[in-house]
């Protein structure tokens, strides 16, 4: 069995099919995107990993355990809301560190360092959420889920909120920070050339199935 | 963690509530417990005198006539209540038929309150009187104009007659009473004629319907004396006035007499300390007790040896019903449903 | 298989308050089997159908009242600036703090003959006397105490909406009067729509002021029955009746609300226009008006009778009564607002229809009226104290009568007639801050009570302290469950007002009735202004 492995999923929101019979599998480090227009259901696909949301049959592998029964806190799956979801009562440091709190102490700030490095946000750390811009928000957010070493990552939408001329610069530093901590990542866009920079390849959900459409092409 | 402390706290909490009713005992001294839905201080200085003499400290427990005799029933055998001390024979009566009461027998009872305000069964014992009577005010009604209650329902005090509600207790009794005496179609009769009279549909408690003649509204009302008093000497002025300007009259005395109710007090069917409480009955009954006792509230004391209050003797001796109020309990249910079938609100 | 995710302190919290007020509920049918006494056969001829009436009468006028009321103030406050605005903005609320049958002692009094209205009006050559004991003075006074439920409501909509709405619509020459009456009301409908029904429901539930008017309703012939006539097969039946009227208002409500439009606000500020002088005094009246009848009037009648009578009132027993109303009151507004942040959370993530539909039913307990919610708990719990007397024995207790009478039974009653305006403003609170705080904390590995309490409790906190507030002067207030319910020798600071009017001491009612409202008013303060505080960081 491959790293993540999706198999004959039947998954419908709001009365509406979005998945049927559909599988998937991704192998680890693999970095994949999910392309689509906004509202096709491919956000949702992402919730259904984390186990937010409900699949009416199939199953889900990580790692060859099941996970198709677990609660979203018990999966080990992170992800990166497209709100970033920050918590606004707490400081940068104190929402990275909010996930790996069953670490000893020194562990904890171990990481939480390595994270705010990765990140290039150490100056920050003190900061809170509507102190930030955008694009560091969005980097604590991803700090957040990384310190907590997920078995895979998912981002929802990562570069809508971002202005253009940032775009380029930050599929860049995502990218190396995926790379060098070998994670498993799938994201969801709506633009092909996001899709392309960053991923291995590039799927798009097509008659209720999950189709590769591109191999990457660096 | 901090969960399990919340939860914790919170079960700690409610069984400290509920632990409070468990905790309600009564003291290893003599002490006896008494439901009783008068709230005046002269009482309390009574009963810390009763205390000092013999002994008995009296816990009161204070609520409304019906809600004590609902919690009463309610309680059953688990009551800490030793008396209950309410107004109204007719109420009276309801507890008795609901078992809540036992018989005392008592040789001073029997001595200090006249047979007809006892019940003849024994189980409670009239405390205070008061009479149900006409309020007038003497610049449109002369005495000469009045005689009887069923006067009123002549067609010459249309839309001057004012009442409260049919469904208030001592409108209720005196109903009773005249089932008592009359015959059923009598007192229809009388019922209906004075519904058609009434100057308003009844709202307002018994002092209102005062101040509703004081203020022209109506020409007679039909209230208990006590109003009366607690007017005179109430700390508003204004219804001192009211109390100077009309004048009582005292209806039926060539016929049946004015209506009279007491306030009364029996021992439950439950009590705990029998010996104890039936001492506290006969020492209100007593003269000591009695003037304190009734003027409290102006009402007459039951106790013929003693003096009502001045304002009262002021209105002069009058004739009573000679009704054994025991029937004001037997007809209340008839009563009740005669004036709601009359209309009367 | 499936149902172990079902399964979590939301969930098993929330099954055990639908239990509990489904078997509570049952009580009704247990009372219904019973044979039809004569008492009930009685009322049901000569007085059922003016109790129907007399109640329709009632909750129309007093809507129609409430409604005008709270939407013109909360229209006035949120599109125009005048001169104290901001005063008028947090002060309409205050009449909450004023319990409707303290009103009702009040303006019987000053109307009664020797009231100071009366003295007045005679003072000026008039002899007619204005009579307000009626069933059109009740429900002024129900709009006057409760339209509040109306202005906070409407007012919350009102913001929500932008003014861009406005804007596009005028330069569209779209006339006023059809502004009005197509974007202004259906957009403000729902809310509108659910103001009215609080204020409907808090009006079916009270039992002082319709007892104090002879206002021949519901409450009045529960409690009639019950405890004048000793028959409670008859209150029960008279119950049953009464929740079908309540269902059915409650139903029409959900009709009327059926389109829930979510809005949010655009970034800018609002603009607010200037009145004109006539408009102006138009304004104030209408602010000013309900402001100084449910409010300001009532407040300078208590406390210059409470100078008055302090010497006979102010006493120890005052003190423990106050305390008892607090410490009581206190406890079961922080147990509610627990098991309402349970309740909430389930319905927010469930998509189980069963689920779905236990809660709705939950929460429907807030319609029951008070009288009716007594006799059901008061029987509820005889049975159970009767069922446990072997355990009780067990631990040597010799009475029957543990639960039932306590202050266990009372809070437990409270929780539930007030659980769903917890629930309620916790739900919307939810709504406002969305699901994906909570949804990251659980990708994060955080379960669900540790997500509750460290990312949902912080950010809540402003809804959790209205809520707890409005619960917690609710409980103070409230006299039906209260007169029936509590411990022997128990009293709170409305049911000895109650008492002192019982004894046509109102007078003496004054000064327990103004510390009564002083603590809502405190309250009130409280919320209004820390809300202030914190939108001008």
């Amino acid at each position: 069995m491959m790293y993540l492995e999706v198999k004959d999923i039947d998954f419908s929101f709001k009365d509406e099919t979005i998945l049927k019979e559909a599988s998937f599998s991704m192998k680890k480090g693999e970095i994949v995107a999910l392309l689509g227009p906004s509202g096709s259901g491919k956000s949702t696909f992402l919730r259904v990993l984390t186990g937010l949301a409900h699949i009416s049959r199939g199953q889900l592998f990580i790692h060859d355990e099941e996970i198709t029964k677990l609660p979203p806190e018990k999966r080990h799956i992170g992800m990166v809301f497209q709100d970033y979801a920050l918590f606004p009562h707490m400081s940068v440091k104190q929402n990275i560190m909010f996930g790996i709190e069953h670490l000893k102490k020194d562990d904890r700030y171990l990481q939480l360092h390595k994270m705010l490095k990765l990140t290039n946000l150490t100056d920050k750390c003190h900061k809170y959420p509507h102190q930030l811009s955008g694009g560091e928000a969005q980097r604590v957010a991803l700090a957040r889920s990384l310190a907590a070493s997920p078995d895979l990552l998912l981002l929802d939408e990562p570069f809508s909120n971002l202005d253009t001329e940032l775009k380029a610069g930050i599929r860049l530093e995502l990218k190396e920070i995926l790379s060098s901590l070998d994670t498993t990542c799938l994201f969801v866009t709506h633009d092909i050339e996001d899709a392309r920079a960053i991923a291995d390849s590039v799927y798009t959900i097509e008659n209720y199935k999950i189709k590769k459409i591109e191999n990457a092409n660096m | 963690m901090k969960k399990l402390l919340l939860l914790g706290l919170m079960t700690l909490g409610i069984s400290v509530l509920s632990a409070c009713t468990l905790g309600t005992g009564n003291d290893g001294d003599r002490s006896i417990t008494i439901y009783s839905e008068r709230h005046y201080e002269s009482d309390q200085n009574l009963f810390d005198q009763f205390e000092e003499e013999t002994g008995v400290s009296v816990n009161v427990v204070k609520a409304s006539a019906d809600e004590l005799i609902t919690r009463l029933e309610q309680e059953g055998s688990d009551t800490e209540a030793d008396l209950l001390l309410i107004a109204d024979a007719g109420r009276l009566g309801r507890a008795k038929d609901m078992n809540l009461l036992q018989a005392v027998e008592s040789a001073l009872l029997e001595e200090r309150i006249p047979e007809i305000y006892r019940d003849i069964d024994d189980t409670w014992f009239g405390l205070t009187k008061r009479a149900r009577v006409i309020v007038y005010h003497p610049d449109r009604v002369s005495e000469s104009d009045l005689s009887t209650y069923e006067a009123l329902g002549d067609p010459v005090w249309e839309n001057r007659v004012v009442i409260r509600s049919s469904t208030n207790i001592y409108n209720q009794s005196m109903i009773a009473s005249m089932l008592a005496i009359h015959e059923e179609a009598y007192v229809r009769d009388f019922v209906s004629s004075l519904v058609g009279n009434f100057a308003r549909s009844p709202e307002g408690n018994d002092r209102d319907q005062a101040k509703a003649v004081m203020a022209g509204l109506a020409d007679v009302a039909i209230l208990n004396t006590y109003y009366m008093g607690k007017m005179a000497y109430s700390s508003d002025p204004f219804e001192v006035e009211v109390a100077e300007a009309l004048r009582v009259f005292f209806p039926n005395q060539e016929t049946t007499g004015t209506h009279v109710n007491v306030s009364a007090i029996g021992l439950t069917k439950h009590a705990k300390n029998v010996d104890d409480a039936i001492l506290l009955m006969e020492y209100l009954a007593g003269e000591e007790a009695q003037g304190v006792f009734a003027n409290a509230n102006y009402e007459y004391p039951v106790n013929e040896n003693v003096e009502a209050h001045e304002l009262l003797s002021s209105w002069g001796d009058f004739v009573a019903q000679d009704l054994s109020l025991t029937q004001l309990g037997v007809y209340a249910n008839e009563a009740a449903i005669l004036m709601d079938e009359e209309g009367w609100e | 298989m499936r149902l172990r995710q079902h399964l979590h302190s939301f969930s098993i919290v929330s099954i055990i308050v639908f239990v509990l007020v489904l078997v509570v509920f049952l009580q009704l049918f247990a009372g219904f089997t019973g044979e039809a006494s004569d008492a009930w056969i009685h009322i049901k001829e000569y007085l059922l159908f003016d109790y129907i009436k007399n109640s329709f009468f009632l909750v129309l006028f007093t809507a129609l009242f409430s409604a005008v009321f709270g939407f013109v103030g909360a229209y006035l406050v949120t599109f125009y600036e005048f001169p104290f605005r901001k005063f008028f903005g947090w002060a309409m609320i205050l009449p909450l703090a004023v319990p409707s049958y303290i009103a009702a002692y009040i303006y019987g009094d000053m109307f009664s003959y020797t009231g100071i209205v009366s003295r007045l009006l005679r003072g000026i050559g008039i002899v007619s006397q204005i009579d307000v004991m009626s069933l059109f003075g009740a429900s002024m006074i129900f709009a006057l105490t409760l339209y509040p439920y109306v202005f906070m409501t409407v007012r919350s909509s009102l913001n929500k909406q932008s003014n861009e709405i406005y804007e596009s619509a005028r330069l569209l020459k779209v006339s006023k009067s059809k502004i009005w009456r197509k974007i202004l009301l259906p957009l403000s409908r729902p809310a509108l729509v659910a103001g009215v029904l609080l204020v409907v429901l808090e009006t079916l539930n009270d039992y002082g002021v319709v007892k104090y008017f002879n206002v021949r309703v519901f409450s009045f012939a529960i409690f009639d029955a019950w405890f004048r006539l000793g028959d409670v097969g008859a209150a029960i039946r008279l119950s049953g009746v009464m929740l079908i009227f309540v269902f059915v208002i409650v139903v029409i409500e959900r009709v009327l609300r059926r389109n829930k439009v979510y809005y949010t606000l655009q970034g800018r500020k609002r603009l607010r226009k200037a009145l004109s002088t006539k408009a102006k005094v138009f304004g104030y009246m209408a602010l000013g008006f309900p402001l100084m009848f449910g409010f300001i009037i009532p407040v300078i009648y208590l406390s210059y009778y409470s100078l008055l009578t302090y010497s006979k009132t102010l006493d120890m027993e005052l003190l423990y009564v106050t305390v008892n109303t607090l410490s009581i009151s206190v406890v079961a507004t922080l147990i509610t607002l627990f098991i309402a942040l349970f309740v909430a959370n389930l319905d927010r993530f469930t998509t189980s229809k069963f689920f779905k539909r236990m809660i709705n039913f939950i929460t429907l307990g807030y319609a029951i009226p008070g009288a009716v919610l007594a006799v059901l708990v008061s029987l509820f719990f005889i049975g159970m104290d009767r069922d446990l007397v072997p355990l009780y024995q067990l631990f040597g207790v010799d009475k029957t009568l543990v639960l039932t009478r306590s202050l266990a039974m009372l809070s437990f009653a409270y929780i539930l007639r007030f659980l769903t305006l917890a629930f309620n403003n916790i739900e919307s609170t939810y709504q406002k801050i969305g699901p994906s705080y909570t949804e990251a904390s659980y990708t994060l590995g955080q379960g669900k009570l540790k997500t509750l309490w460290s990312v949902d409790v912080p950010m809540l906190k402003d809804g959790l302290i209205f809520a707890f507030v409005i619960v917690f002067i609710d409980v103070v207030k409230e006299l039906p469950l209260t007169l029936i319910l509590r411990p022997t020798n128990y009293d709170t600071m409305a049911t000895k007002v109650y008492q002192y009017a019982s004894d046509e001491m109102i007078h003496e009612a004054s000064l327990p009735s103004l510390l009564l409202v002083s603590v809502g008013v405190i309250m009130i303060y409280l919320i209004t202004h820390r809300k202030l505080k914190k939108r001008v960081k």
